[in-house]
């Protein structure tokens, strides 16, 4: 038996993990630490003469293709290996649309053939790569922000939070801060804009947000001229560059503040769970990267647990954090890469399955998360 | 005809109902059906550099995750970086105090090398990689700084998984044990390999997983994040310093956010495709081997097959009156070719292509059952 298994492991091929987030994607080999490649998930359009991003689809069809320019893109420019009879572990959210998910697995069954898909998510890979058996995924990605609690290896359906905080939020809000510093509308590129947040941006300190906000504050933070290719330098104000992140933790009486989704996740969540939910943070994904941010995140927790509404419904004092496995961007992408060497794809749902029902398996679907009798 | 910067005038229809110009379909000759790179199976043929022009068996291509093992891209513009010599200057203020000897050597010039990009500037030296004595290969390699905690975590959900499978084997032998319908060896003596071992006080044979399920320790939580550091607020930023995303990611596995961090990026390798036609498994292009050479074993292009339309002049189209469109078709073959001029309604509904795909899909799959069977 053992002779049979060693010459299934040499003829089963290295599989792939493809985590299509929708400003940057990461694609490698299971079994690796790191993604092969993180690329912009956009391919260059002949027709069109542009890039064209491959979450921008009106329909199921252009969609469809927006995978296939992307998917040949990565495999045959990144990674090098042929697509077909290989394995696929795809990484996502659990907040992904059925349609996304669905055209995905079309293109990659019938168009790149590909031997088998395992389908993911990313909060449960995340705790994968920590393996506590609970842990608070807070993963702030391009779009949105999404808090997800794992206790042990099954997420909490109903205790999931997203809130549009994600990159895009930063890039609105500096943007506009950076009209203020300039007194003009700069209409900068959205790639430009990422460059000066990532170059120049961070978060400070609860104290010196609160300052801010009651309009006395304390000495900025250098202003940085920023050469522009073609223009004049623009002006980025230490107010612009602290302030930028600052719709993150913006509260107002909806509550949809990070720290209040964090905390919201963790009341929706069994009794007996969130006292280790809360010692078992783990924030993650590419926004998590901006400098203090993780420790602001932390203050602001401490500080709002003890304030009304929370300070009745939990009892719980103490947060910890845990240090990430992996880079921010790719954590989810890293558990994807154990899980699917781990088992050496064995839970992957085959091409001829797949052709007999042609259907996934979705947790909102009734026809999988009915108890059968 | 199609244009090089133009827009394509006149399109084809391709079997699989793409309307493509002529230069971007083939024609296969086995299934006589014009085939386009969407409808086509696209396979990787063979590595090479792009730089060096040498060509990489694929085998040693995965060992070496793809990347040229000579040649080097700028990790700060991504430009390729050229080797380049210097003569070691004899320095004796260093030398003399060293040793004796050094004089001897010092007659023969020795000669050192560093990286360096012409496009941006950038050289291996400031970074403080060390100057080199030999010009190809020896550079020093950056790991990931991620990769021994990855690698735990891989062996422990190995032996995760392993137990898993172990499990089930055993659930399973002991339904049908009580069945009483088949007896191993193992149920005759009542004895499993694993108690066996036991009683006999010889290791468990898998004492290699059940101690890495023992020795792992999960990722542990700290109250502490790190801080912002204080001097944030104050410092200057110098914006060279500090890599942009693309340059951070241009590295998956170690993503330097400072300039001093940047290291040089082995080249990436490319790859010959060929193309096969899904319908019938012939190639309809196959690249020549060598990696200099831009010619093909086999090239079924439409371009030799069907002919050829260009617009030559046309008359803007009004409502009542004729127009006249002058047309040049070009016979590309030898041979005696038949034209027909087809009212719209007259076009046949082609319906062959989609359900080409699944067919082709359902013929792999019967492959798959006959193999299996
Ligand atoms: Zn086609
Ligand atoms: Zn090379
Ligand atoms: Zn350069
Ligand atoms: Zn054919």
């Amino acid at each position: 038996m053992a002779l049979y298994e060693g010459i299934a492991l040499i003829q089963e091929k290295q599989a792939v993990v493809l985590d299509l987030g929708t400003d940057y994607t990461k694609f490698g080999f299971t079994g690796e630490a790191a993604p092969r490649c993180i690329i912009r998930s956009e391919f260059w359009c002949p027709s069109e003469r542009r890039y064209k991003r491959v979450h921008d689809y009106k329909t199921a069809e252009e969609l469809y293709d927006n995978f296939v320019h992307m998917l040949h893109l990565l495999y045959f420019r990144h990674v090098l290996v042929n697509p077909k009879e290989r394995k696929v572990v795809v990484v996502e959210s659990l907040l992904t649309p059925t349609l996304f998910r669905e055209t995905l697995a079309k293109v990659l069954f019938t168009h790149y053939e590909v031997s088998g898909v395992m389908w993911a998510d990313s909060p449960r890979l995340c705790a994968l790569i920590l393996g506590t058996p609970e842990a608070l995924i807070v993963s702030i990605g391009a779009r949105e922000a999404e808090v997800t609690a794992v206790v042990h290896a099954s997420v909490v359906l109903h205790a999931i939070q997203a809130q549009p905080l994600g990159a895009h939020a930063i890039h609105q809000e500096l943007s506009k801060l950076l009209d203020e510093d300039n007194k003009t509308e700069l209409k900068l590129p959205e790639q430009i804009i990422e460059d000066i947040k990532v170059k120049t941006c961070f978060v400070g300190n609860r104290e010196r947000a609160v300052q801010w906000a009651t309009g006395n504050p304390l000495m900025p933070a250098k202003s940085v001229q920023y050469p522009l290719s073609g223009r004049a330098a623009i002006t980025v104000s230490g107010r612009t560059r602290e302030l930028a992140a600052e719709p993150l933790f913006a509260r107002d009486n909806e509550l949809a503040s990070l720290p209040d989704i964090i905390l919201q996740c963790i009341i929706q969540c069994p009794i007996d769970s969130r006292r280790a939910l809360a010692q078992n943070i783990f924030v993650t994904g590419g926004t998590a990267t901006i400098p203090g941010l993780k420790a602001r995140l932390a203050h602001e927790l401490r500080y709002l647990v003890t304030q009304p509404p929370y300070c009745d419904r939990l009892s719980i004092r103490e947060f910890r954090f845990h240090k990430s496995g992996a880079h921010d961007n790719s954590a989810a992408w890293a558990g994807g890469a154990l899980a699917g060497a781990a088992d050496g794809g064995a839970r992957a749902l085959a091409r001829d399955v797949y052709a007999r029902t042609a259907r996934l398996r979705d947790w909102p679907c009734l026809l999988d998360n009915t108890r059968r009798h | 005809m199609a244009y090089l910067i133009q827009e394509d005038y006149v399109k084809y229809v391709c079997s699989c109902g793409q309307l493509k110009p002529i230069t971007s379909l083939y024609f296969c000759r086995h299934c006589l059906k014009i085939r386009c790179g969407f409808c086509i199976c696209h396979e990787v043929d063979s590595h090479y550099c792009a730089n060096c022009l040498e060509n990489m068996p694929s085998s040693e291509a995965r060992l070496k995750k793809n990347r040229c093992s000579s040649c080097f891209d700028c990790p700060s513009c991504f430009h390729t970086l050229s080797t380049r010599a210097m003569i070691a200057q004899a320095r004796p203020s260093a030398q003399d105090g060293a040793s004796g000897d050094t004089k001897v050597e010092n007659k023969q010039p020795k000669k050192t090398y560093y990286l360096s990009c012409f496009n941006c500037r950038w050289t291996s030296r400031d970074v403080g990689i060390p100057d080199q004595p030999v010009a190809s290969g020896g550079w020093p390699e950056r790991t990931n700084p991620f990769a021994n905690r990855f690698n735990q975590l891989l062996d422990y959900y190995k032996a995760v998984a392993q137990l898993e499978k172990q499990e089930k084997l055993e659930r399973e032998r002991k339904k049908f044990a009580i069945r009483g319908k088949y007896i191993t060896l193992t149920d005759k003596t009542g004895l499993t390999g694993a108690m066996a071992r036991n009683i006999a006080g010889l290791p468990p044979s898998e004492s290699g997983s059940s101690a890495t399920l023992a020795n792992f320790t999960p990722s542990q939580a700290s109250a502490e994040v790190e801080e912002l550091p204080e001097d944030f607020y104050t410092k200057e930023v110098d914006l060279k310093q500090i890599t942009s995303l693309s340059q951070r990611l241009a590295a998956p596995a170690r993503q330097p956010a400072r300039g001093s961090r940047l290291w040089p990026l082995p080249k990436r390798l490319s790859v010959k495709r060929s193309q096969r036609c899904r319908a019938c498994d012939h190639n309809l292009t196959k690249p020549e081997y060598n990696p200099g050479s831009i010619k093909f074993k086999i090239e079924l292009l439409a371009y030799y097959h069907v002919p050829e339309v260009k617009i030559i002049s046309f008359e803007s189209v009004k409502p009542g009156t004729r127009s006249e469109l002058l047309l040049k078709v070009t016979n590309p073959t030898g041979h005696e070719m038949r034209l027909r001029l087809l009212q719209p309604s007259d076009v046949p509904v082609e319906e062959e292509q989609p359900k080409s795909i699944e067919k082709s899909l359902e013929k792999s799959l019967t492959l798959e059952k006959v193999c299996n069977n």
